[in-house]
């Protein structure tokens, strides 16, 4: 099973552990995980708020 | 209105726990008598982050955090945005991400094991906020790359 990943800016940044917990949970279930070319940040919380 | 300025919420807000003068029930206050320019000129609507733990924590289910970004949406379509924000989003145009991926980020994934830092594409982040007008919105000079 392929899933598209992206894994963002906050726990790119500041929360490692997610991801690599994320990854390695992923492994372990069999799901190839295949990291989205030219993905970044989608600005959520700072965007939503000036929408 | 909900509110009956119980304060419950702010015992578990991240922001409140180290930011002394941020009260958001002065927001909810200042939207209610219609203090707009008290409200728009300073800080204080622009110090939440966003946590959530406000909407866990209401007794009476108001959705604060909703309320502020919403009060925030209303305050930029009148020309104001806080610089913070602004910021913010010449990072997002600059670096793709709203924080810069610094070498220590990048040591420290090495270390940890996952890939590299992906880059972002910033060519296709620019063209999305100039076809939204997000440039405009908050003032900044798109570079051309």
């Amino acid at each position: 099973m392929k899933y598209a990943f992206s894994v963002g800016c906050t726990t790119l940044a500041r929360l490692p552990g997610y991801e690599i917990s994320f990854r390695r949970v992923a492994e372990a279930l069999g799901i190839e995980l295949v990291d989205i070319e030219g993905s970044g940040c989608c600005g959520t919380t700072h965007l939503r708020s000036i929408d | 209105m909900l509110c009956f300025q119980c304060g419950t919420y702010i015992a578990d807000c991240p922001i409140g726990r180290h930011v002394e003068e941020y009260n958001p029930r002065m927001i909810a206050m200042m939207a209610k008598l219609g203090l707009k320019d008290e409200l728009f000129s300073g800080d204080l609507l622009w110090l939440c982050t966003h946590f959530y733990t406000c909407l866990e924590r209401c007794p009476q289910n108001v959705k604060l955090a909703e309320i502020i970004s919403n009060l925030r949406s209303v305050v930029v379509r009148e020309g104001f945005l806080h610089h913070d924000f602004r910021k913010v989003i010449e990072a997002l145009a600059e670096h793709g991400y709203i924080y810069e991926m610094t070498d220590f980020i990048e040591e420290e994934r090495e270390f940890q094991d996952p890939p590299p830092v992906p880059k972002a594409n910033t060519e296709e982040i620019r063209r999305i906020m100039k076809e939204t007008g997000l440039d405009k919105l908050a003032g900044i000079e798109l570079k051309e790359e």
